[in-house]
This record gives structure tokens, sequence and C-alpha cells, in this order.
């Protein structure tokens, strides 16, 4: 008995302890209360404005510092608002969810890849005929996951990113070896490799969503840059991937490039295990996005690095780089400070902050005349858009149900459970699916 | 019982040994995986993504100081041992209860109550989080660490109750027979007789809550709307393009170190048993 | 005599109220408010649903990936079940009997607890991935007879399956532990001095007794392995080809990546009923044998 009345006294005072720090540190603060007292602890600048606290949610982890940064900027020139960022990184989908449906939904937020339903769900500010749209281009504005069909813009883009190969210069150089921009000179490319017994393609398979990116940069060139509006008429009826050849070359690419890689090992090797490959040396090229610049470089800060696109017919007019506007931010409806949030957006297209954004964030600016070069490979992708060589449209039009089945189809058609006519038979009937359970 | 463990038989010697090297083998084994975190921990990302294997070049506390500083670790550390202290009181009370009802009421409820709280377990948590929460903020629970723990004790008291109700059915009438015989009541005798003889597996729950209710992510967060407990600014490090495996190894190691003192404190209750009852009287 | 009986059950009704309380509020209300989605087109951020009947039910068993998503965990479940009882079960039994540092060991066993489950999936990874390919360079081994533990669709499952046992085996093995200290030592002694080895001490007093706990400790492992998430989420993303995505995994990917709030739940409904079967055969089992036991 007396022992557990030890037991107990353990837990009390573990319990007790726990109360008395937690009473001078306090645990919780209730996202409206502590910005509130901060603000009127503050001199009396504000004495003219009621002080606002906007809620900024976004996913971003990367970016904390730098939004740090531009709060504090934003903060000094309008000294009645304070911004709070919340970051999100782990399971943000459920969270935001969660947000919603009890009513705490953020004032500002990042969407993501649920944008588009979460307009439908009408929590989402119209921002079109806003001035400071204006400032973003007109290519980023309008891409569909920021501006819907009907000409609604449910978020603001703010930088852009691209899905490319990265390729060892150093290796192309050493075997004589040009950028492909056809078929045929990527076969050549991968011939001459194999015969001098190098790795061409870094695989990272056992992270499935890398396989999706080296899909995207082909589907993106072959498919929409032929028909920009494919998926509508998938969802109406008018297409489909089994009438569409350029979804069989797609596949039938993505399969030369698992087999032109470490294809024995390809669902053994994790995404930063295939940075790796690529940073050391062991495989030339590499099929992912721009943010695999940062682990490349953190291996290697000395490779000679270089951004391709990749060959998806004889004709090189074709081989278009995918770029894309990738973070965007939303206000919410619903909130009590919507001058204040378009403020802060605005503030973002500002050339100066834009150029902080992007030059910390190593990617492209959505803000007009505003141009970046964070890193040597930053030329090779600006040569791209100087050429009018870039695509902008891939996945993000597509029915939110049917990504998780277009990602599954990747690896069963890699590993042989599904010829190429089943595979296309079944993406059809999984978008068909997925746009009708969106209606 | 002790004074017959020090009457070492002749040849138990050598066995114990044997065992004993065996156990080592197996220690050796779970320790493996442990000690590649450690080592991981204390290197910078490059390394990491070089090598997983290789010890570190230098001593780098780095990823310690920073995960120190940059999550508000501390704030979090007190947020967590007040959830979880909090959490393990209430549900140790109320499970033991249950349990030691379930486990002698004689009633076909009994067995169908049970297998009406295991059957919570199958449901994944994710399928009832949005109704879950629209109910805390019904009830006006969301934002406050006691309302965290009232619905902790809600969801996590059925694996308890099950272990007490095992337990318990374990644990011979005779004794509580004997009270009742001298006249004691049901809640009475469970206070001065049940309730010490259940040391051992209320030990043991207390760990396990402990550990489920430390590590645990998605609730607090959602309930309380801000990093105030550790597996958030743990999380802080984690995301899916940018993982720091670096920082989060250092975050795990400092944030594992609360939960093993805890453990090494509780043990010597799990293991001490009945050992001092009057069982085997 | 008949009073007190009442007086019994009340007491245990009184003890009961809290525990069953809380469980309604915070689980049963939320439930029922869930299965209620089920049965309509709930979409993501759509505020609105429409009833559609069993059209969602009809759809999740008559699809070919969650058919082979509840295949995949009943393989993983029977294998941890098994791998982690036995692994639990020996470890007990070891420092139940003649082991020095007990203490010690007892901790070390119960460690890989304290680590939550996404940097345990990491270390693995790490283990099956780099420092499993130093290994095979150390010791010469040819490629061809190398296993790809995280790559091969055929081993991957079961990779994860080590790994989470050697996260739970230590849990497991503090409840047989447990139930070994409720055995009484006489018994052991009597059959000590009857000849018996320790072999034989524990397969015919110890097991028999324990028997109680291995059922409670394989119901346990049985609903933690059907709702298994976090390892195939953290290791291996559910792939390779679909060959680790476990019915609580998919059930995750419906409802919060593809955004189809109802038919996800209808999805869980499934397994929630399954489950429900297979715990009261279980249970019903256990029963019947402590009551031919008793007589």
């Amino acid at each position: 008995m007396k022992r557990s009345i030890a037991v107990l006294m353990t837990v009390l005072l573990l319990l007790s302890f726990a109360t008395a720090c937690s009473a001078q540190t306090p645990a919780v603060q209730t996202p409206t209360e502590a910005p509130v007292e901060q603000a009127t602890e503050a001199p009396a600048a504000s004495a003219e404005k009621e002080p606002v606290t906007l809620h900024l949610f976004h996913q971003k982890q990367e970016a904390q510092e730098t939004f740090a940064q531009i709060i504090e900027k934003f903060e000094t020139e309008y000294p009645y608002i304070t911004v709070e960022q919340e970051i999100v990184t782990n399971e943000p989908a459920a969270v935001l969810k969660a947000r919603l449906a009890t009513d705490e939904i953020p004032d500002i937020f990042q969407g993501a890849l649920d944008t588009m339903d979460i307009a439908k769900g009408g929590y989402l500010l119209d921002l079109s005929g806003e001035a400071f749209l204006s400032n973003i281009n007109d290519a980023a504005l309008s891409s569909s996951s920021f501006t819907d069909a009907d000409g609604h813009t449910w978020a603001m883009p703010i930088d852009g990113s691209c899905i490319c190969v990265f390729y060892n210069k150093d290796i192309f150089a050493q075997y004589g070896l040009a950028v492909p921009t056809t078929l045929s000179e990527f076969d050549n490319v991968l011939a001459t490799l194999k015969s001098n017994n190098v790795t061409a393609f870094a695989l990272g398979f056992k992270d499935a969503w890398t396989m999706k990116p080296a899909s995207l940069a082909l589907a993106s060139p072959a498919v929409y840059g032929k028909y920009p509006t494919w998926d509508a008429e998938k969802t109406a009826g008018a297409t489909s991937f089994a009438a569409t050849p350029e979804w069989t070359v797609v596949f039938e690419q993505l399969k030369k490039i698992y087999e032109n890689g470490n294809t024995k090992t390809a669902f053994d090797t994790d995404y930063n295990g295939a940075c790796a490959m690529l940073a050391q040396g062991e495989a030339a090229m590499m099929a992912n996005g721009l943010w695999a610049l940062e682990p490349i470089r953190s291996i290697n800060p000395d490779i000679n690095l270089g951004i391709m696109a990749l060959p998806v017919s004889e004709n090189p007019a074709d081989a278009k780089l995918h770029q894309f506007p990738d973070f965007g931010l939303s206000i919410s409806k619903t909130s009590k400070h919507i001058e204040e949030c378009k403020l802060f957006l605005e503030f973002l297209t500002r050339p100066e902050i834009a150029e902080l954004w992007s030059n910390s964030a190593k990617l492209f600016s959505a803000v007009k005349g505003v141009s970046v070069n964070f890193d040597p490979v930053a030329a090779d992708v600006n040569a791209y858009i100087d050429a009018g060589m870039v695509c902008t449209q891939a996945d993000r039009g597509w029915p939110t149900a049917f990504h998780a089945e277009y990602e599954a189809s990747l690896p069963a058609y890699l590993l042989g459970h599904a010829d190429i006519a089943a595979t296309m038979a079944a993406l059809d009937t999984a978008w068909d699916t997925a746009a009708n359970a969106a209606k | 019982m002790h004074s017959k463990r020090f009457i070492a038989k002749p040849g138990a010697n050598r066995k114990g040994l044997g065992v004993t090297a065996l156990a080592f083998v197996f220690a050796a084994v779970f320790l493996f995986p442990i000690f590649i975190a450690v080592v991981n921990s204390l290197k910078d990302k490059g390394e990491i993504l070089r090598s997983a294997l290789a010890l570190p070049a230098r001593l780098n506390l780095e990823n310690y100081e920073l995960v120190l500083t940059k999550s508000g670790f501390l704030k979090a550390f007190f947020g967590s041992c007040f959830v979880t202290g909090g959490g393990i009181v209430l549900n140790l009370a109320v499970s033991s209860m249950a349990g030691y009802a379930l486990a002698r009421w004689k009633s076909r409820w009994s067995a169908f109550l049970t297998v009406f709280l295991l059957s919570s377990m199958f449901v994944p948590f994710h399928t009832i989080m949005i109704t879950l929460l629209k109910t805390a903020k019904a009830l006006g629970l969301t934002g406050k660490l006691w309302g965290l723990i009232l619905i902790y004790c809600g969801l996590q008291c059925p694996i308890p109750i099950f272990l007490v109700k095992g337990f318990v059915s374990t644990v011979p009438h005779e004794m509580e027979e004997a009270a009742r015989i001298d006249g004691c009541g049901t809640a009475r005798m469970f206070r001065s007789i049940v309730l010490p003889l259940l040391r051992p597996i209320l030990a043991t729950v207390a760990v396990l809550n402990t550990l489920w209710i430390w590590n645990d992510f998605l609730l607090p967060y959602l309930i309380l709307g801000k990093p105030s407990t550790i597996p958030l600014s743990q999380m802080y490090f984690y995301g899916q393009f940018n993982q720091q495996w670096h920082l989060i190894m250092a975050g795990f190691v400092i944030s594992t170190i609360p939960v093993v003192v805890f453990f090494l404190v509780m043990q010597k209750y799990i293991v001490q048993g009945i050992s001092s009852g009057a069982v085997k009287g | 005599m008949k009073s007190r009986t009442r007086e019994e059950t009340l007491t245990y009704l009184v003890f009961l109220v809290p525990a069953i309380a809380a469980f309604t509020l915070f689980f049963v209300i939320p439930f029922i408010q869930s299965v209620y989605l089920s049965f309509t087109d709930a979409y993501g951020y759509n505020q609105t649903q429409n009833w559609i009947g069993f059209a969602n039910y009809r759809e999740a068993l008559t699809n070919p990936n969650v058919l082979r998503s509840l295949r995949i965990t009943l393989q993983y479940t029977a294998f941890v079940a098994v791998l982690a009882n036995v692994v639990a079960l020996a470890l007990a039994l070891l420092l139940d009997d003649s082991a020095r540092c007990k203490k010690t060991l007892r901790a070390i066993f119960f460690l890989p607890n304290l680590m939550s489950m996404i940097i345990v999936a990491f270390v693995f990874v790490f283990l099956y991935g780099g420092v499993y390919r130093s290994f095979l360079t150390q010791w010469n081994i040819p490629e061809r007879l190398a296993v790809s533990w995280l790559g091969n669709e055929k081993i991957a499952l079961y990779s994860m399956g080590i790994a989470a046992t050697w996260q739970c085996a230590g849990y497991y093995m503090l409840i047989y532990i447990a139930g070994l200290q409720s055995i009484s030592p006489d018994l052991v002694e009597a059959a000590q001095i009857d000849g018996a080895s320790s072999l034989g001490v524990i397969l015919k007093i110890k097991l028999p007794l324990l028997s109680p706990v291995i059922v409670m400790n394989i119901i346990l492992l049985i609903t933690s392995g059907l709702k298994t998430f976090d390892f195939p989420m953290a290791m291996t993303s559910g792939g390779p080809a679909g060959a680790t995505t476990t019915i609580a995994l998919l059930i995750y990917n419906t409802g919060f990546r593809s955004n189809r709030t109802g038919y996800a739940t209808a999805q869980s409904v499934i397994l929630f009923l399954i489950v429900c079967a297979v715990t009261t055969a279980l249970y019903v089992l256990q029963s019947r044998k402590e009551k031919a036991d008793a007589q």
C-alpha cells in the first residue's frame, strides 16, 4: 500500500511540477489572445487604428525565416497589423480540413493542391480584379491552380518552380554528349553512357512520389504542350488516355528512364539517396523538381550541374521545360480583416520583397520583372524561359482524387503489373470516377 | 521470496550466465538502431546524406543547440508534462475502476461492454477526427490543456481497461471474499485490497499511456492549435521535400530523455509485482 | 445475500460510469456522426452532402485496390501478431528466469517503444538501405544474392513487420512479465522439486497459466496491426507498387489526399466491421475456454 502511495505521489509531484512551471510560462496561448497583448503593449504608433492580427498558415517549412523577415518589414510599414505565421508540415491537408470544419479558418493560407476544392466549398475570397494582381506574370496567374475556368482567382501565385532533368555537365563533357532534343538523340545519350558503364539516371523510387515528377517532365511537353485544353476535353469525354498517343510516349519514355538507371536498387533507394548518387557522380542524370537542388548541393556544393528538358518527339521544338507557378496564398472569405489581408498580399508583390523571397527560396518569382540568379543552374532555366521553351501545365488541373490513382499506376506499369493498354484503360476509369466525385 | 532468491543452487549459476549472455545478444540487436539514431544526431545534413553509418567527423552539438533554441522546446516540454501527467492520473483512476468492475461483474453486459470498448481500437483516428473536433468545440474544450486531457481519457481508456481486466481475472478471489466476510464494502475493498494488487499493471499502463500521449502529434495540434507539446515542436523540422534528419534525430534524443527517466523510475514498480502482497501467504 | 449482489452490481455500475461517459462522448458520438457520412457523397471541403445510400460501400467492395489493401493488412497483421508475440514471450521468459542485470535488460528491450514511429521508420530505412549495402561490400557478397528489403514487393511488407516487431516487442514483454509475476512461485517450486527442467516448467506451468495473457496480447497485436498506418506511411509510402498500402493508409489517402470523405468513411466502416467480427470470435473462444477450464 505504501508503495502504491509512492507511485501516486511521484505522478502527482510530476504533475504539480508541470502545473507550476506551466503557470510561469503559459503553455497555451489561444491564437487571438497573445498577439493582441503584444500589440497593446506596443507604442502609441497604432493609436489611430485598431490593432489587427492576421493568421498566416502555410506548409513551407524552409521559408519560415524568409517569411519572418518579410513580416517584420510589413509590420514596420503597418504598425497596427501583426502577422502570425503557422507552419504545418506534417499532414497539412488533414490539419487544414480540421481547421475549416471547426470554423478556425486562418486569414491567409496555402491551400496547395486543394485550393480549387476549398474554393468550391465556398471558403475563399475571389481575388480577381485586385490591383496588385497586375504585378503578377499573366501566365502564372492564369494557371489552373490559381484561376478557374470562370475567371475567379482563388489564390495568388508567389513563386515558380520547374520539373526537369538535372545532369552532370562533367560526365556529359567526358563522353562528348550534348543535351538531347529529340527521342533518337536521347537514345544515343543512353547508349553512349551504357557502353561506358555509366548509370544514366539516379532513381529514388523508394519514395514513391519521385516517380511523378519524372513522368510530368514528359507529360507536360508531350501532352499539354500540344493540347492545352486536354483536361477539360477528357472530363467532357471528348478524349481519353487511350486515344492520346502522347500519353503512351510518356509511359514508354518513363520506362526507358527506369531501365537506364540503378534499376535493381531503384525501389530500395530513397529521394535523398538518388540526390546523393547524382551529387557524387554515380549517375549522370536525375529527373525531379528544382527543390532537389538543395540536397544535391548540400552533399557536393561544387558539382558542375546543369538543367535540361526531356525530348518527347523527333521535333526539337517539343522539348520544352515544365515550369509552373508553385506556392500561392488565398484569403479566407470569412476573415474579419480582409482589407489587411489584401495589404499583405500586395506587399508580397513588391519587387524588392519578391526578390528577397525568390533568392532565399531558390525559386523563380511569379512577380513581373523579377529575375533571380541564386545558383549557376538558374542560367539554364532562364535560357529556356527566354527562348519561350517552357510549358506551364501538367497535373495541376487534374481532379483531386485522380492524383493518387495516377501515382499508383506508375510503379504498377514500371514493374510490369500492367501493360500500356491496361494502364491507359485504368487511368481513364480513375479519371472519370475522380471527376464524378468532385462534381 | 527474497531469502529464496539468495540461496543459489549449484549449477543455477552457470545456467544463469548462459541465459544472461543470450539476453545480452538480444540487447545488442535491440540497441543497434538506437545507436544509429544517436550517431546521426551528431552529424550535419550533408554528412547524413553521404553516409548514415559513418561516425560523425567531430563532436557536433550544434544540432542540439538549434533544436533547443529554435523550436520553443522548453515551453513545449512543460506543456507535454502537464498533458501527460494529467492524462495518466485521470486515465489510471477511470480505467482501474472500470477494468475491475468488468472483471468481477458476472453479467452478460460485462462481456458486451468489453467488446464494445475494444472495438473502438479498430477505427482509424482519421475517420473520427473531424467529427471529434466538432464535438470538442461544441463542448468548449478546444485550446485548453485540460480539454485535451479529458479527450485522451475517453479515447485511450479501452486498452488500459482491457489490460486491467485481464490482470484482475488472473488474481484469485480469495482475499476479496475474505474481506467481504469481514464486512468490507466493494468500494472500500477496491481501494484497500484491489488497488495495491493492481500496482504492476497500473505501472505498466502508466508507462504505456505516457508514451502514447507524449509522442502523439495530431490530436494535441488540432485541439490546442499551437505547438505546445513536444512532438509538435519536433515536427517543425519535418517536411516532405526537406527533411532535416540531423535536427529530427537531435530533437528525438532530447525529447526521449524525459520518457526514459520516467520509465526507469516506474520500472521499479512494474517489477516489484505482488511479491510483498499476501496472496501466496 | 440478494441485497449484497445488488449492492455489488450497483458499485460496478458506478465504477463504469466515468469511463463509459468519456468514451461515449469522445468516441461513440463522433463515430456515429462519421458513419452517417459514409452514406453520402461528402467530398473534401464541400459544406453540404447528399444521401447516396450504399453506393460508397458498393464501390469499396468491388474496388480491387480496397480488396488488395485488406489482404495486405491481414498478411501483415498475422505476421506481426505471431512474430512479436514469440519474441515478447521469449524475452519475458528469459528475464523471468535466472538472467542477471534484469533491470538493465528490461529497460533496453523496452527502449524502442519510447521512440516515435517516424524515427523508428527512418532508422530502419537506413538499416535496410545504406547499412545493409555496406555490409554486403564488406563481406564481398555478390549482388545477385543481395536482398532488396524494402524494394521487393514480396519482401517489403515483412521487412516492415520486422521493424514493427522491434518496436513493440518490449511493450508486450512488459505485459507478459506482469502476467508471469502473478504466477505463484510455489507452483514453480513444487514442479522443480518434482524434477521438472526449466523448459518443463515453462511448458507445463507457465505457458498454460499465461494463456489469458497470451490471448490478450494477440488481440492487442491484431488491433494495432489492422490499423497500421505510420510505418507504411513513413517507410514506404505504401510502395513498391502498392505492396505495403495497408487499409488504414488507403483510408487516409482516400479521405485526405483524394478528398473523398464519404468514400473513405465507408472504407473504414468496412474495416471496423471486419475487425469487430474477428475480435468477438477470439473473445468468445477465450471466454469459452476459461469456462471449460473452470469446470
